[in-house]
C-alpha cells in the first residue's frame, strides 16, 4: 500500500507536536509538513500536495473554513477538521468533510479517522469537495470575529487578500472579483456568499452585482433619476440602485 | 340544557385532571354495586320461585344506582367548593345535606317505579308512602353513608393526585436550577475554552507529564470557582487575580509564544470585595477578540488601583481593536448585567480602542459596596 502523505495544521505548537507523535505511530501514514496558520497551510498545500490535511478550524487571520474555500479543486487534499467546537456548531462538516475530530480526542479516535481517510482515498468524488467548499465559503466559527483576510486562488497558488485593502467586489457570473487599489482577484464565491461572510459594518451591497467597502467611499452623488453613485479613493465610480440606497445611507451614518 | 352537559366535564377536568380520575373511580365502585344488586335480586327471586329475566334484574340494578352514578360529578364539584375548611363548615354541612336529599329522593322514587313496573301488577306507585320511608329510618342512613363515602373517595383521589403533581413540580424546578447553574458555568467558561484546555493537557502528557498534571490541577481549581454560586458572594480582589493567574496559565500553554501576560494588583486594593468571576470574562474577551485573531499574538495586562474612592480595573490588550458588534453581547454584556444587579448605578464599564491600538476595558466599582447608589 502506498503511504498517505499528511499535513497538520494547528495554531497551538504543543497540539501540533502531539498530533505529529500520534500520527507517526500509525501505519501507512507519513507527516510531510506542519503549519501554524491558515495562510501557511495554503502555502504548504500548494508546495507539498499532501493527500490529507488535518485542519484546525479556529486559527488567527485565516481560519480552517477560509483554507477549504480556497483549495484548488483539481489538486485538493482530503480534509479532516480538528476542532474544540461542538459538532452541532459545524453542521455543514457533518455531511461533507471526510471526518472531524472533536478535541479532546485519543489515539483510538484518531486511528478511526485515518481509516475513513484511507477508504475515501480509494474512491474520491469531486462533488464532495464542491459541497464542502460551498459550505466553507459562508461558515464562520461560532463567536469568531468577522474575517480580516480571505484566500483566493490565482494561477497555481493561493493568495491571501487583506480585506481592509478591498475597494469593491463585482459579480462575474457565478464568481466574484475582489478589486484592490491596483490588483484584482477572482474568487470562486458568489456575491451572495460574500455578502453573508463579510462584516456588514464595513461592506455594503449597493447593486445587484456590486459590494462596496464603506471605508474607501469618498463621495456619494445623485444621478437624478433616484439612482446614486459612489466615488472611491481610486476614482472608481459605482452605481447605487434605488433599493440599496437607504441601506447605504444608514450604514454611512447619514453622511449620504 | 344544552350548556349543562358541556360545561360539566370542563369543571371536572380541572388543570391536573384529578376530577376525571375521581369520577372514574367512583363510577367504577357504583358500577360494581349495580352488578351486586342485580345478582342479589336474581338469586332472591329464583330462590322464591318468582320468575325474573337477567335483563330485568340488570335494569333494576341500574335503577337502584343510576341516579348515584349520575350524581358523582356533582358530588366531586361540590366537594371541591365546600370542603369543610374552617369558616365554611356550617355552609358545607348545609350544602352537602341538601345535595344528599336531592340525590336520595329521586333515587328512591326511581327504584320504586322501576320495581313496580318490572315486577308489580300494574298498580300506581304509592309516592307519598315511599317519600316518607325514604326520609326516615335506615334508607336515609344508608344514603348518607354512601354520600359521605363517595365524597371521601373523591377527595382522597384528588389529594393523592395533587401530591404527585406537587412532587413533579418540585423535581422540575430542581432540574431548572441545575440547568441555570450549567448555563452560568458555560457563560463564565466557554465550552470551547474547556475542550481546548483539556486537549492541550492531553497533548502534554507525553512531553511533560508533571506540567500536564499541573495544568489539570489549574483547570480543576478554575472549574471549582466557576461552579461556585458566585452571584451573591464577593471575594477579595487578590483572590480574583489568583483566578486570572490560573486561567491565563492554561491559556499560556495553548498560545505558547503568542501570549504575554501582565497582572498588577495594587496593595491598597488587594482586599477590596468584588463579585467572584467578575474579571475572567473580560480577559477571555481580550484573548478571543484581541490576541487570538493575530498570528503574532500580543500582550494582555490587567491592572487594579484605587481611583478616587473607587476601585479602577483596566483590562488591556495590544491586539486587534474591539469589533463593533461586540458591545452588548457575550462577556461584556454579561459583566454589565452583573454590575447593574450588584451595584446599581454605582459601577461603570467602558470598552475603548486606545490611540496606540488594541482594546481596553475600564471598570470602576465602589470600594465599599455599601456606598453603592
Amino acid at each position: 500500500m502506498t503511504q498517505l502523505r499528511g499535513l497538520l495544521v494547528d495554531d497551538e505548537p504543543l497540539v501540533l507536536r502531539d498530533l505529529g507523535r500520534l500520527l507517526a505511530k500509525q501505519p501507512g501514514f507519513a507527516v510531510v509538513g506542519t503549519a501554524r496558520s491558515g495562510t501557511e497551510a495554503l502555502e504548504q498545500i500548494d508546495a507539498l500536495a499532501p493527500d490529507v490535511v488535518f485542519l484546525d478550524v479556529q486559527m488567527p487571520e485565516l481560519d480552517g473554513f477560509g483554507v477549504v474555500a480556497a483549495l484548488d479543486p483539481t489538486h485538493a487534499p482530503m480534509v479532516v477538521f480538528v476542532t474544540a467546537f461542538d459538532r452541532y456548531a459545524l453542521p455543514a462538516f457533518d455531511a461533507n468533510a471526510v471526518d472531524y475530530l472533536l478535541k479532546p480526542f485519543d489515539e483510538v479516535r484518531l486511528a478511526r479517522a485515518l481509516e475513513r481517510v484511507k477508504r475515501h482515498a480509494a474512491h474520491r468524488d469531486p462533488a464532495d469537495l464542491d459541497r464542502l467548499q460551498r459550505a466553507a465559503a459562508t461558515a464562520r466559527p461560532p463567536g469568531a470575529p468577522w474575517p480580516e483576510r480571505m484566500a483566493v486562488r490565482a494561477t497555481g497558488r493561493a493568495v491571501v487578500v487583506n480585506l481592509g485593502e478591498v475597494r469593491w467586489i463585482g459579480a462575474e457570473g457565478n464568481y466574484a472579483r475582489l478589486h484592490l487599489a491596483k490588483q484584482s482577484w477572482l474568487t470562486r464565491r458568489t456575491l451572495r456568499d460574500l455578502e453573508e461572510t463579510l462584516d456588514p459594518s464595513r461592506f455594503a451591497r449597493i447593486h445587484r452585482s456590486h459590494i462596496v467597502a464603506l471605508a474607501w467611499i469618498r463621495e456619494v452623488r445623485s444621478l437624478g433619476d433616484g439612482d446614486h453613485e459612489v466615488a472611491l479613493d481610486t476614482g472608481t465610480r459605482l452605481v447605487v440602485t434605488r433599493t440599496y440606497r437607504d441601506d447605504l445611507e444608514q450604514r454611512l451614518g447619514g453622511v449620504a | 340544557m344544552v350548556h349543562g352537559p358541556l360545561r360539566e366535564p370542563a369543571a371536572l377536568s380541572g388543570s391536573d385532571g384529578t376530577g376525571r380520575t375521581a369520577a372514574l373511580v367512583a363510577a367504577a365502585v357504583l358500577g360494581a354495586l349495580t352488578l351486586v344488586s342485580a345478582a342479589q335480586l336474581y338469586t332472591f327471586r329464583r330462590a322464591s320461585n318468582e320468575g325474573v329475566s337477567v335483563t330485568s334484574a340488570l335494569l333494576f340494578g341500574v335503577a337502584t344506582w343510576g341516579v348515584w352514578v349520575a350524581a358523582v360529578p356533582v358530588i366531586i364539584v361540590l366537594g371541591r367548593r365546600f370542603d369543610f375548611r374552617p369558616g365554611r363548615r356550617v355552609v358545607s354541612v348545609v350544602v352537602h345535606t341538601a345535595a344528599l336529599l336531592v340525590i336520595h329522593l329521586p333515587a328512591t322514587m326511581l327504584v320504586l317505579a322501576v320495581g313496580l313496573r318490572l315486577f308489580g301488577n300494574g298498580e300506581a306507585p304509592p309516592w307519598r308512602e315511599a317519600a316518607r320511608q325514604a326520609l326516615v329510618g335506615t334508607r336515609l342512613h344508608f344514603a348518607a353513608v354512601l354520600y359521605a363515602a363517595l365524597l371521601g373517595l373523591a377527595r382522597a383521589v384528588e389529594t393523592r393526585r395533587h401530591l404527585r403533581n406537587e412532587q413533579e413540580r418540585a423535581a422540575r424546578s430542581e432540574a431548572l436550577a441545575t440547568q441555570a447553574r450549567l448555563a452560568a458555568l458555560a457563560a463564565r467558561l466557554q465550552p470551547h475554552f474547556l475542550f481546548n484546555a483539556l486537549h492541550a493537557a492531553g497533548a502534554l502528557i507525553d512531553e511533560d507529564p508533571a506540567r500536564a498534571r499541573a495544568m489539570l490541577a489549574q483547570l480543576g481549581d478554575l472549574l471549582r470557582d466557576a461552579l461556585a454560586d458566585g452571584e451573591s458572594g464577593d471575594v477579595p480582589l487578590a483572590e480574583e487575580f489568583r483566578l486570572l493567574e490560573r486561567y491565563l496559565a492554561i491559556e499560556a500553554v495553548r498560545f505558547a509564544d503568542r501570549l504575554r501576560v501582565e497582572l498588577v494588583c495594587d496593595d491598597a486594593v488587594q482586599d477590596a470585595p468584588v463579585p467572584r468571576f467578575l474579571l475572567q470574562p473580560l480577559v477571555e474577551n481580550a484573548l478571543q477578540h484581541g490576541i487570538a485573531p493575530r498570528a503574532s499574538g500580543g500582550r494582555v495586562s490587567v491592572t487594579a488601583h484605587a481611583v478616587g474612592g473607587g476601585l479602577g480595573i483596566r483590562v488591556f490588550n495590544d491586539g486587534l481593536p474591539p469589533p463593533a458588534q461586540l458591545h452588548e453581547r457575550g462577556g461584556l454584556g454579561m459583566t454589565r448585567d452583573r454590575l447593574r444587579t450588584r451595584y446599581g448605578a454605582g459601577a461603570h464599564l467602558e470598552l475603548t480602542a486606545p490611540d496606540g491600538g488594541g482594546a481596553e476595558a475600564v471598570l470602576t466599582i465602589p470600594l465599599h459596596p455599601a456606598d453603592a447608589t
